[in-house]
């Protein structure tokens, strides 16, 4: 089971729509935890035991914050129970031992720790209804893949057991349809030939190096944001309100606006849970003061931001996983933030002194293209095998590099499926720019007539039906962030 | 009461648009269905490799080399031509399924004659079945019961129409053999351990290499099965599989991966730790295939 497969939004979803719907209000809990109890033995099986013990934990801990006040050690033994639970499934196996950690334990966990620590925090009050603890951290549509919520934004109305209305459902399976574009007509698409190429890059010279480095940034996006999709589209069609994990994230100015539109909820999670914890600890703040008064105010500014900003790079990659290309995925991210935090004022001097102005549209490319550069070289890290074989696909791209040669190579995607996802990904980017402006397309098309509105949405069907990566011919592919 | 017009409103505006796609489907499934009821995997390549076969003169190959990658690794037309003056042509694709090998020897039959058939059998092991092709019941479901969802990468033969695109150059100057000069050795040892286990060759492969069969004898073709060395890919299992058939039905076979005569050297005859074979690799088993040719043919 996964959210791109037709037997999720055709059988799945309408099946649980329909029983939540049907059953009285008060009872619908019991049928949205059912649904996210099957989904999750669907996806996971027996595994479910440690989401099981993951919420008891969580349940219990907010209880004894509670009871027994607000004690760092109560708050510590919980997050650090879960934590090891995460860290023993998900990366024993570097250690020579094997255990199968169940699909959606990297997000679970964020969420348990995001609840004990608003409890300890006194952000949120501790939770007497188990049943609660478990809709927020099993909830199906963002169990395998996120968003990261926090208990305060989606615990209420996953218990409430609001009727569904025709808008939301209406609105919700448009976003899962979108969705399900972007998956089948673009990523699985592009996925044989960035498997090949990264799995044989030693075969290829830099230009078909390039053409799957650019690929796989195309596929990750399109794969992440359309998942994202069809989950928010399900979570809308309940009346849930997840929050966004992408916005437009091309559009950003630099690395750091990158990140907060790219897997929104993981870098807000950082902030709060890592970031802010780091740079307002005694050490760090003592640290800094001792800074300042050797070198300045000047740099010393920098002292607390930076070590926090380590941490939550080094986090970061190793959330995704005990691999050296995330860590290092991690620490080029951290190096590339950090030269813009200290660049920042600099440059902005500069910049004026110079006349450049931002808004201008040289610069405007400028900026774009800078950062598809920085996004598609941490990707290219991000997928290889290792950082020597990242590195040597950089160097071929840079001494090895002849274009004529595309066409002497079978690259496992033909042209006309280049040429389709071409088209796709221009209109996913147009469709973007639209919503930088503000514009919500959906509702504009909910305010059309309506043989202009069912226009759309068969168009779009359709192209999914003919155009879509499946069958013979195509290979299915998981999706690339429930492995995470 | 306004509220109860809304509802059924509401209702009535679902089925009708639910009702509307299925209308829509079901009218463009006459469109992607197939005259011939084809079970075609990979329609570019068959269509490729019909647009190579029909641009050679007619009845100018001796040889027809047909299978998947293993197929297009291994033998060298050029270098066959040098050894027994026989001309021949390469057919096989990247990952070709059984149904296509079938798709595209009827299209070589059209204008060809060739002396032999060498059908590369890594292809049998391939799953064949183009309905269950993904881990997707309902999708299954829609396949099996409407042609739009089966056939729906046919918009491929329409571009083709627009935007006429034959494989790449190289490969077509060496008559579809794909050159391969890279080396990664091969360090796993021995990888045919005798045993009388056999790996079954799947219903549907059978009948494909049935149809196969008769389709040569009824073209005057010897049919000929060769399993190129690939550690990665063959065993006594597979090999028992094939035999079986073979014997069953009179059909030469050489498992060149029990003859040492072929003489490859795992540390510099692959080039990717015994998947495939490269150029050097190539030139053994060709060299091979070309003395047995003499010899037998």
């Amino acid at each position: 089971m996964s959210y791109h497969l037709l037997t999720y939004s055709v059988l799945f979803l309408p099946i649980v729509i329909l029983l939540y719907q049907l059953a009285p209000a008060k009872a619908r809990w019991v049928v949205m935890l059912a649904a996210d109890y099957t989904f999750f033995w669907l996806i996971s099986g027996k595994l479910i035991v440690w989401l099981l013990a993951a919420t008891l934990v969580t349940y219990v801990t907010g209880l004894m914050l509670e009871r027994f006040g607000r004690k760092r050690y109560i708050v510590l033994t919980g997050v650090m129970i879960n934590l090891f639970l995460l860290i023993a499934l998900k990366y024993i196996g570097v250690f020579g031992l094997s255990f199968v950690a169940p699909i959606g334990i990297s997000y679970y966990t964020l969420q348990a720790i995001a609840y004990m620590t608003d409890v300890y925090r006194g952000t949120i009050k501790a939770e007497r209804k188990i049943a609660k603890i478990a809709l927020y951290l099993s909830f199906f549509p963002q169990i395998m893949e996120g968003p990261i919520s926090r208990f305060s934004e989606t615990a209420e109305s996953l218990y409430a057991g609001s009727d569904i209305s025709f808008e939301n459902l209406v609105y919700g399976y448009q976003r899962i349809i979108w969705g399900l574009f972007k998956k089948m007509l673009i990523a699985d698409r592009l996925a044989p030939l960035v498997s090949k190429v990264f799995s044989h890059s030693d075969n290829y010279d830099g230009s078909a190096i390039c053409l799957a480095m650019l690929c796989y940034t195309m596929q990750l996006y399109m794969e992440f944001s359309g998942c994202m999709d069809i989950v928010m589209g399900s979570g809308e069609i309940f009346g849930v309100k997840l929050p966004e994990n992408f916005r437009q994230p091309f559009f950003a100015k630099n690395a750091g606006d990158f990140w907060h539109r790219w897997h929104i909820t993981l870098g807000t999670w950082l902030k709060d849970y890592v970031f802010y914890p780091i740079s307002l600890a005694k050490p760090v703040k003592k640290l800094a003061k001792k800074v300042k008064l050797k070198a300045g105010i000047g740099v010393s500014k920098f002292v607390a931001p930076t070590i926090a900003l380590f941490f939550v790079w080094i986090t970061n990659g190793l959330w995704h996983g005990p691999k050296e290309t995330y860590i290092f995925y991690g620490m080029y991210y951290f190096v590339l933030i950090f030269i813009e935090n200290i660049t920042e004022t600099p440059l902005k001097k500069l910049k004026a002194r110079i006349n450049i102005k931002e808004e201008s549209t040289g610069y405007r490319i400028f900026t774009f293209m800078k950062l598809f550069l920085i996004v598609n070289v941490g990707e290219l890290f991000f997928r290889s095998d290792s950082v020597k074989a990242g590195v040597s696909m950089i160097r071929s791209m840079v001494t090895d590099f002849h274009i004529t040669r595309l066409t002497d190579i079978t690259l496992g995607v033909d042209i006309y499926d280049m040429l389709l996802a071409a088209i796709c990904i221009i209109l996913v980017f147009a469709v973007d720019v639209i919503h930088e402006r503000g514009v919500s397309i959906r509702e504009k098309l909910a305010g059309m007539r309506l043989p202009v509105r069912w226009g759309v949405w068969y168009a779009v069907i359709l192209m999914i039906v003919i155009f879509g990566a499946y069958g013979a011919g195509y290979t299915m592919v998981d999706m690339i962030y429930a492995a995470y | 009461m306004k509220d109860k017009r809304e509802f059924y409103k509401r209702i009535i505006s679902c089925v009708g648009f639910m009702a509307g796609l299925i209308v829509i489907l079901m009218v463009l499934s006459f469109v992607f269905v197939r005259s011939d009821g084809a079970e075609i995997y990979d329609g570019v390549s068959i269509r490729n490799k019909d647009h190579e076969i029909k641009s050679e003169p007619d009845n100018s190959i001796d040889v027809l080399f047909l299978g998947d990658s293993e197929c297009y690794s291994s033998f060298n037309p050029i270098e066959l031509l040098d050894i027994t003056g026989r001309t021949s042509y390469v057919c096989g694709t990247s990952a070709q399924r059984i149904c296509d090998t079938y798709a595209i020897l009827n299209n070589a039959f059209a204008t060809q004659s060739p002396e032999v058939v060498v059908l590369e059998t890594n292809c049998l092991y391939r799953r064949t079945k183009t309905d269950d092709s993904t881990n997707d019941s309902v999708m299954n479901a829609c396949i099996k019961a409407l042609p739009v969802f089966a056939n729906h990468s046919d918009w491929k033969n329409v571009a083709a129409k627009l935007i006429p695109s034959y494989g790449n150059k190289k490969d077509l100057e060496n008559r579809g053999f794909v050159t391969r000069y890279g080396i990664k050795p091969y360090e796993g040892g021995a990888y045919m351990h005798k045993t009388d286990d056999v790996d079954d060759i799947d219903e549907n492969t059978l009948k494909y290499l049935s149809l196969i069969y008769n389709l040569c004898e009824k073209n005057g073709t010897r049919l000929l099965l060769v399993s190129v060395p690939s550690p990665k890919n063959w065993s006594y299992e597979k090999h028992n599989g094939v035999n079986e058939w073979a014997t069953a039905h009179s059909v030469s076979y050489l498992d060149l991966n029990l003859v040492a005569d072929v003489g490859i050297d795992w540390m510099t005859d692959t080039k990717d730790g015994g998947d495939h074979l490269n150029a050097t690799g190539a030139g053994k088993v060709t060299g091979y295939l070309g003395e047995w040719f003499v010899k037998n043919l």
